[in-house]
């Protein structure tokens, strides 16, 4: 009998394997359940963002192509720039969903942003209304599956592969007839852990299906989400193995097990994430809002010096057919001035963001669960790079938006058809793949597999 | 042999344990060093907001002479406190908003939570409740398992019985021991934070009483265990699947269950919602189906012959309309939150984790039904500030208005209720850990019986 299948042969008697695979089964159908349907949430959430815009322009297109027979007010003009750009014309900047957004190990709370004339498109962001308590508590979903549940469960079936034996006295048999025990027992921990990660891969491939369909690029992501998987199994295995040529006895190997799962995957991120926070807060969201607060003050006060200061800025308009009391031009300076505070606030906010994303990723390197979830983002679309220039792409779309409104609003030009086709409309690039964390990722199971072997003599040392 | 001879042994022996000492320091460390840091954060918190609410009601004052109801426009904003327990348990703090806008019209939500910025490497809150209610447990769970397994494992609990002892004293006295040390632990706690946070005595004591009970239930089972199981590593691998599935995958199920089977609507499907019941556009004809009502009340042809300005009436009215539907949807929307906390509830039974994480929330001052308490007393201000206005219109028919109106609206300002308010709806969570405290025990007892009485103590 080959060392393959004779250990396959006691993996199958082992009815507490089969009992931890079962749960183990029950976590993955529970969690790709959940993650499709919060896939189907933001999916329809978006097609509704989409359908909803869509109605309004046609009403606005058909209201420009008859105009009023009698006057209207300005606020529901649908020619006034300064009204429709409010309202009418306001639009959506969303984030597509990557083809495995399954397994994100994160929630994005701000994939839809409301974009209209009116700043400040960091605050307009249209997620899901959630219970707090409920996301507090978080989901059980396919990325906390493979972050947190999935060490636990090869942690769980690993524990005592050298150590059982060891306690029973079948370690010296087995070192008297097998030539190469390293072998035999590299053969059962890939055999206790192949189940798991072909379970979570046919979870994912299922949940993936189920959203986006199957593709060729869908396929590569799934390839490389195979590799990564595996990797992150072996280093728990490793894990197991190497606490196993310190602790002989299955109770103390299954404590300092448990202790290797909270230190890497609580303790460690915890404290990375603490440091990365105490070198570089981010401004508060109050403080911005009292800076905006502070200029709309001033902007009420200094509406009519607000006029002559933006001509003097913009000399382009001041040609221009300018209502100096036309409500929609006071609101726009009044913007603008707002704007103009926020700006030294957001660039801070948006400076501190992206240097704590570069702390963060340099921390990460020293904790092997914080790179898998960079992959994991990576693969799923939430990376910190995609939608930090999510929302750096919508705040600077906001803008543009508005100056297109707001210059025809200081000009006293009116919207026609043809000038609204031009309405500036929000695309998302996408930027280049990310490979680091996956190399990172292997260089620490590499290294832990070799320690495992280094200390594989130890281990089986009678 | 009495119980206090176990219960000393106990203690000795934990003493001498270097893993022991060593797993009880790292937890203390991490305590002081979570409740150090969230108390730094909170002030930073506080002192921001606390400056901010200063400056909104000094905006409000000087933003200069206009129509009272560009005032009520140009409104103000409330910022949410921290409770001074937030830094022990933070609870809904970074799921809930900060800021609230109030305005003529519209009733915000609170926006601006602190989670949805920047970036982290945590993906289990390690904060000192996940420490208090997560870790504490394993601890218990990891020290206590191989308490009676263990000597049943090393044959010394066979000396024991030889020399007289019961299985039920050697029961009863080591976990005297560990609950002695629980107690203390929990007492050294409570009376540090009284002193350092200053938050209200009864709210702390319901917060250590949650964590007490909790604490002591995990012992129970953790010692119900170490007594039927044939050895240690056993007690290990159950004790360690009841603590993941307890209080790591359980909670998380329920709330997937609960977003599944009580499902919220988008928010932009209530922003749209509420915006074709509010019907702005039709301003122009409720207000003239308004005027043609009030003119016929008091008998006169045109506005000017009323007793007071029609404009400042039609907007309180449809002010007053608007809250209407606001207030008509938010109890929809809340009613659909509580079918969510609900199956939480009803959780709890299964997964006590879950009622000590309502009730901790509940008596720190940070969990949902607290915030919905700010936001009622903000949206009572903002009616308030609108209808002052309004009134100030339809009474002065003053054009521009300054300082002297501005200065008769009081600045916001918040207190957050008493502990009767938390225990106001955290009892049911009490009453689930009292029960699992009791039945815990109560098993603890009847598994050590049946033990000596079945003969199967060694």
């Amino acid at each position: 009998m080959s060392r393959w299948s004779g250990e396959w042969l006691l993996l199958r008697r082992d009815r507490t394997a089969a009992i931890i695979y079962a749960f183990f089964a029950l976590a993955c159908v529970i969690a790709a359940a959940d993650s499709v349907a919060a896939q189907r949430r933001e999916a329809r959430l978006h097609h509704a963002l989409v359908e909803e815009e869509q109605a309004r322009m046609d009403a606005l297109r058909r209201d420009l192509s008859t105009p009023p027979s009698a006057p209207v007010a300005a606020w529901v003009d649908p020619a006034n720039p300064g009204a429709i750009g409010r309202v009418r014309a306001a639009t959506y900047a969303l984030l597509p969903p990557s083809e495995l957004a399954v397994v994100r190990s994160r929630v994005v709370s701000s994939t839809a942003v409301a974009v209209s004339t009116e700043g400040g498109a960091l605050d307009r962001a249209l997620g899901d209304l959630s219970q707090p308590r409920v996301q507090n508590l978080g989901r059980f979903e396919l990325g906390f599956l493979l972050l947190v549940v999935l060490p636990l469960f090869v942690l769980l079936l690993c524990f005592d592969v050298v150590a059982r034996d060891h306690e029973r006295g079948t370690l010296r048999i087995l070192l008297a007839q097998e030539a190469r025990p390293r072998a035999r027992y590299l053969a059962r921990l890939m055999l206790r852990v192949l189940p798991i990660v072909a379970m979570t891969f046919a979870a994912v491939v299922i949940a993936v299906v189920i959203t986006s369909g199957f593709s060729a690029r869908t396929a590569l992501q799934l390839g490389t989400l195979l590799l990564v998987v595996a990797v992150y199994a072996g280093f728990w295995a490793s894990v197991a193995l190497v606490i196993q040529a310190w602790f002989r006895t299955a109770s103390a190997s299954g404590v300092m097990c448990l202790a290797a799962w909270a230190g890497f995957v609580v303790l460690l991120p915890t404290a990375l994430s603490a440091i990365a926070e105490a070198n570089t807060p981010i401004p508060s969201r109050i403080e911005m809002t009292d800076a905006s607060r502070e200029a709309a003050r001033k902007a009420s006060i200094e509406a009519d010096g607000l006029l002559s200061r933006y001509l003097e800025d913009h000399p382009e308009l001041a040609a221009a057919r300018t209502d100096t009391a036309d409500f929609f031009v006071r609101r726009v300076l009044m913007d603008k001035a707002i704007a103009a505070a926020r700006a030294p606030v957001e660039r801070r906010f948006f400076e501190a963001v992206a240097h704590r994303r570069t702390i963060v990723h340099r921390l990460a390197l020293a904790s092997p669960v914080s790179l898998f979830a960079l992959n994991l983002d990576e693969l799923g679309g939430s990376s910190d790079e995609r939608v930090g220039r999510f929302r750096r792409d919508a705040n600077a779309f906001q803008s543009s938006f508005a100056a297109f409104f707001n210059d025809k609003t200081v000009r006293g030009e009116r919207i026609s058809m043809e000038s609204l086709a031009s309405r500036p409309a929000f695309r998302f690039a996408e930027g280049a793949a990310v490979v680091w964390p996956l190399l990172a990722l292997a260089a620490w199971s590499l290294a832990l597999l070799g320690l495992a072997m280094l200390s594989f003599r130890r281990a089986v040392a009678l | 042999m009495s119980v206090w001879i176990f219960a000393r042994h106990e203690l000795l022996s934990l003493h001498r344990d270097r893993r022991a000492w060593g797993a009880g320091a790292c937890l203390l460390l991490l305590l002081i060093a979570a409740s150090l840091s969230s108390e730094q954060m909170h002030r930073a918190y506080e002192r921001t907001r606390s400056a901010a609410q200063d400056s909104t009601h000094r905006q409000w004052l000087t933003q200069g002479a206009k129509n009272a109801h560009s005032a009520a426009h140009f409104g103000v904003y409330a910022f949410r406190p921290l409770s001074p327990l937030s830094p022990i348990e933070p609870g809904l703090h970074g799921e809930l908003g900060t800021t609230v806008y109030l305005e003529a019209h519209k009733t915000n939500d609170l926006r601006d939570a602190p989670a949805e910025d920047g970036a982290s490497l945590t993906y289990l809150d390690a904060s000192a409740a996940f420490l208090w209610r997560t870790v504490l447990p394993l601890l218990i769970f990891l020290l206590v398992a191989s308490s009676i397994a263990g000597e049943r494992e090393r044959g010394t609990l066979k000396m024991l019985l030889a020399q007289g002892a019961t299985l039920g004293r050697v029961v009863a006295g080591k976990t005297l021991a560990f609950g002695m040390l629980l107690l203390a632990l929990v007492a050294g706690a409570t009376s540090v934070s009284i002193v350092a946070s200053g938050a209200e005595a009864s709210r702390i004591t319901g917060l250590a009483v949650g964590h007490l009970a909790f604490a002591l239930s995990a012992l129970f089972v953790a010692m119900a265990v170490s007594i039927r199981a044939k050895d240690s590593r056993r007690a290990v691998v159950l004790l360690f699947a009841i603590w993941g599935l307890g209080m790591i995958v359980g909670p998380r199920v329920v709330a997937t269950a609960a977003t599944a089977l009580a499902p919220l609507p988008s928010r932009a499907e209530v922003q749209a919602q509420l915006k074709r019941e509010l019907d702005p556009s039709g301003y122009e004809r409720r207000t003239n189906e308004l005027r043609e009502r009030v003119l016929a009340k008091h008998g006169v042809q045109k506005e000017e012959d009323l007793p007071f300005d029609f404009g400042g009436l039609a907007l309180q009215t449809d002010e007053e309309r608007g809250d209407e539907i606001v207030d008509r949807q938010r109890a929809w929307l809340l009613d659909q939150a509580r079918r969510q906390e609900a199956i939480l509830g009803a959780a709890a039974w299964f997964f006590p984790w879950l009622a000590l994480e309502h009730a901790a929330t509940a008596f720190a001052g940070t969990d949902l039904r607290h915030a919905e308490h700010f936001a009622d007393v903000a949206e009572t201000y903002r009616r308030d500030l609108v209808e002052r206005m309004n009134r100030h219109l339809m009474e002065r028919r003053e054009d521009k208005s300054d300082e002297r109106l501005w200065s008769t609206v009081p600045a916001f300002s918040y207190e957050a209720p008493a502990a009767g308010f938390a225990l106001g709806h955290a009892w049911p969570s009490l009453a689930i850990l009292a029960a699992w405290l009791a039945l815990s025990l109560g098993a603890m007892i009847w598994l050590a019986r049946r033990t000596a009485d079945a003969g199967e103590s060694t």
